[in-house]
């Protein structure tokens, strides 16, 4: 039996392409790949890739707490609309995801999403690098990847004792090689003619070395998020060498934006880390495409507009990313599609545990996850175009090539030709 | 109805606005100096200060200059406004907007500030400071300084001493006089110059004692008490004894160079308490400058026509 048809597409997984129509049953999963299907709803895939959807390992979609600025629902919609079909949901909220409780409320308001969240738990209560929090409680109900995401503080000592701590149940540990400290861009020429307060990519690169030598000290598997320093690429590179369990992600503004932006005094410049000078832009992009970037992940980071408004060195961290996110790659990125769908859904879905629904291969048995992309299409980034509850979009203007047509979160389909179906 | 102009920053300007600048001052001068030092020049507009930091001596300036020029003011005070009470600069821009205002006069904390205004107001921008950006009036009213006492700033060498990497008034001063055909040096500790000085014509040097000798104009910067607390010095004694203007490094000077300084001043530290009073301090000509330039960059804004030659005071009584 046949619910769903994706008809027409050229198939690409792990194993490589094929001219396939895609059918799907009634209880969501994949049930026929070939030519010629037919079922009760067929969607034209015609002149599209159709491949396994996206996997984001860090969105914020601010529920609890700042709901004016997203939700689970209305980040889920940007997420589909982007071509994600699972994201992970990071713990910073308020109250920050940092115990059972709130991990029952996250998973009770899944039921809104329009596509599978991941929940990550803070390492440490309400996320301020204090105390540690009950990871193991957390875990029994089925998270596995913890993090603070940007402490104000950072204490190796408390890090370590997390690592070792965490061992036991089988989690991943991130980490952003960056302090929530007094700068506010990149230090460098551009600082120094605004007058801004700068940080340096050496801290980046210092801290990223730290934290690959605790996880070389605890064998905890370690993931570097937000990695805007191409030097600190090569330390994770070198350590993989070692066989130090450690992966890294990288955010499309940090391999397309740089930090001349800041002249704009715009706030949706404010990013971290920063946005760095073009040559380190560049030599990002050409790891990235020599395969040294295990991931690349949007940190879709929602604010209300009154805080966009703010004047730069007053104005939080961080834009919105979901629905840009493919297109900046594919506009960006000079590698092959198969190279960017690899750090876009099938690593992303190792790396958040969700590989056995997510990502990778697509064959029959395994849940309808997926996406048609079309690679012709060219489009302007507009925030206020987007299904996100905020518009801070650091991509405002920018032409892009390539854009989702459909996304089917396990057999429903979310996203037709562009629109979100609910 | 033309887009409003602005003095946001020196590039605002470039080296042709800087000189109508210069020019209209000199009428300024003149009319300063009147026994009525008043003209109708701008009667009828309205300009509004908007200061998000204390600043007594610039808006002071800014309010004379004004008033000078028979301009209506609204002083938007920021300490017993709604701003206390959490109001945005977007809404507190938009609500003096509304009230109708043709030039707002800024200063802010944060860089970039008056960039942002002109998305809520059609209003001219002249910046009055903006963190440790700009600080467009004091540049002008330097340059003017150092024309009318050396007789132009092209050729001329200026020492910019002290904590750079957090003051306006350098980020201007290096742009305005760089654009009048200045040599520049920068005498300061390394930890308060800015990390990168690629887009900025200047030498710099660590020893004041080896370039103040060949200084036409030593400016001095203002040294904050709290840079000793962030360890960018490690005393204000030992900043006085490298950095520090004292009688006996005075006596360096050529007897032609003259001792700039955008006050307030901190005497003991940057300055020796006897230096503003050397014949060859014009710190007092800068703040009677001040006023002429202000005078000059509200007309330039605002004015249009010819200045009026004289003021009949019998004009205000209709007001």
């Amino acid at each position: 039996m046949i619910e769903t048809v994706v008809k027409g597409g050229t198939v690409l997984d792990e194993t490589g392409t094929q001219r396939a129509d895609i059918g799907i049953g009634p209880d969501g999963n994949i049930s026929a790949i070939g030519s010629d299907l037919s079922g009760k709803n067929v969607i034209d895939a015609s002149g599209c890739v159709v491949t396994s959807g996206l996997v984001d390992l860090n969105s914020h979609f601010c529920q609890p707490g700042n709901e004016e600025a997203e939700t689970l629902e209305s980040g889920t919609r940007s997420a589909v609309l982007g071509g994600y079909t699972a994201v992970m949901l990071m713990p910073d909220t308020t109250p920050a995801i940092d115990c059972a409780a709130t991990v029952r409320e996250i998973q009770s308001l899944r039921n809104e999403a329009l596509c599978h969240v991941e929940i990550a738990g803070s390492l440490t209560i309400g996320c301020s690098g204090e105390v540690l929090a009950p990871i193991g409680e957390m875990a029994s109900l089925g998270v596995a990847f913890f993090t603070d995401r940007m402490p104000q503080t950072f204490s190796t000592q408390l890090i370590r004792r997390a690592m070792e701590y965490g061992s036991k149940f089988d989690i991943t540990i991130g980490v952003t090689p960056f302090l929530k400290g007094e700068g506010h861009m990149h230090e460098g020429v551009v600082s120094s003619d605004l007058g801004i307060q700068g940080s340096s990519i050496e801290e980046e690169e210092v801290l990223t070395y730290q934290f690959v030598k605790l996880a070389q000290l605890t064998g905890t598997r370690l993931h570097l998020q937000q990695v805007s320093s191409p030097q600190a690429v090569e330390i994770v590179a070198s350590a993989k060498t070692l066989g130090v369990p450690i992966t890294c992600e990288v955010s499309p503004h940090h391999f397309s934006l740089t930090d001349e932006k800041v002249r704009s005094y715009e706030s949706i410049y404010k990013v971290a880390p920063p946005l760095r000078p073009k040559d380190e832009v560049e030599k990002l992009k050409e790891l990235i495409t020599d395969g040294h970037v295990d991931a690349i992940a949007t940190c879709h980071t929602p604010h209300p507009q009154q805080l966009v408004d703010l004047p730069f060195e007053e104005a939080p961290y961080g834009g919105i990313g979901l629905e840009t996110a493919l297109g900046v790659a594919l506009t960006e990125l000079d590698a092959p599609l198969q190279q960017i769908l690899s750090i876009m859904s099938w690593a992303p879905a190792k790396i958040a545990g969700i590989s056995e629904s997510h990502g990778g291969l697509i064959s029959e048995g395994r849940p309808g996850n997926l996406i048609a992309i079309d690679e012709s299409v060219q489009w302007n980034a507009h925030g206020a175009e987007m299904a996100s509850k905020s518009t801070n979009s650091p991509f405002e203007g920018h032409p892009l090539q390539g854009k989702v047509r459909h996304t089917v979160v396990n057999g429903e389909v979310v996203v037709l030709d562009g629109e979100a179906q609910r | 109805m033309n887009p409003p102009r602005h003095i946001r920053g020196i590039d605002d300007l470039g080296k042709d606005g800087i000189l109508e600048i210069m020019e209209l001052s000199d009428h300024f001068f003149e009319v300063s100096n009147r026994r009525i030092p008043k003209v109708p020049a701008l009667r009828g507009r309205t300009v509004a200060w908007l200061f998000y930091e204390d600043s007594t001596r610039t808006r002071l300036s800014f309010e004379t200059a004004a008033k000078r020029l028979s301009a209506d003011t609204m002083n938007f005070n920021v300490s017993s406004s709604s701003v206390k009470k959490g109001e945005s600069l977007r809404d507190t821009v938009e609500t003096i907007s509304a009230m109708g205002v043709d030039a707002i006069v800024v200063r802010h904390k944060s860089v970039g500030v008056p960039w942002l205004l002109p998305k809520w107001t059609d209003a001219s921008i002249i910046n009055a400071g903006d963190g440790s950006h700009e600080h467009p009036t004091q540049s002008l009213l330097d340059c003017y300084t150092i024309t009318q006492q050396l007789g132009s700033v092209a050729g001329k060498r200026i020492v910019i001493v002290g904590d750079i990497k957090h003051s306006r008034v350098a980020r201007s001063n290096v742009k305005a006089f760089n654009m009048l055909g200045a040599s520049v040096a920068l005498a300061a500790p390394p930890t308060l110059l800015p990390p990168s000085m690629k887009n900025w014509p200047v030498d710099v040097t660590m020893d004041l004692d080896v370039a103040i000798k060949e200084a036409d104009v030593l400016y001095l910067l203002r040294m904050q008490l709290e840079r000793q607390e962030e360890a960018l010095v490690p005393s204000l004694r030992e900043y006085t004894n490298f950095y520090g203007l004292t009688a006996e490094r005075s006596r360096m000077l050529q007897d032609s160079s003259i001792i700039m300084h955008p006050g307030p001043m901190n005497r003991g530290v940057e300055i020796s308490g006897e230096i503003p009073d050397l014949p060859n301090a014009v710190i007092t000509n800068q703040v009677e400058n001040g006023v002429v330039v202000r005078m000059a960059v509200l007309y330039h804004l605002l004015g249009s026509g010819l200045i009026q030659t004289d003021f009949d005071p019998e004009d205000e009584t209709d007001d």
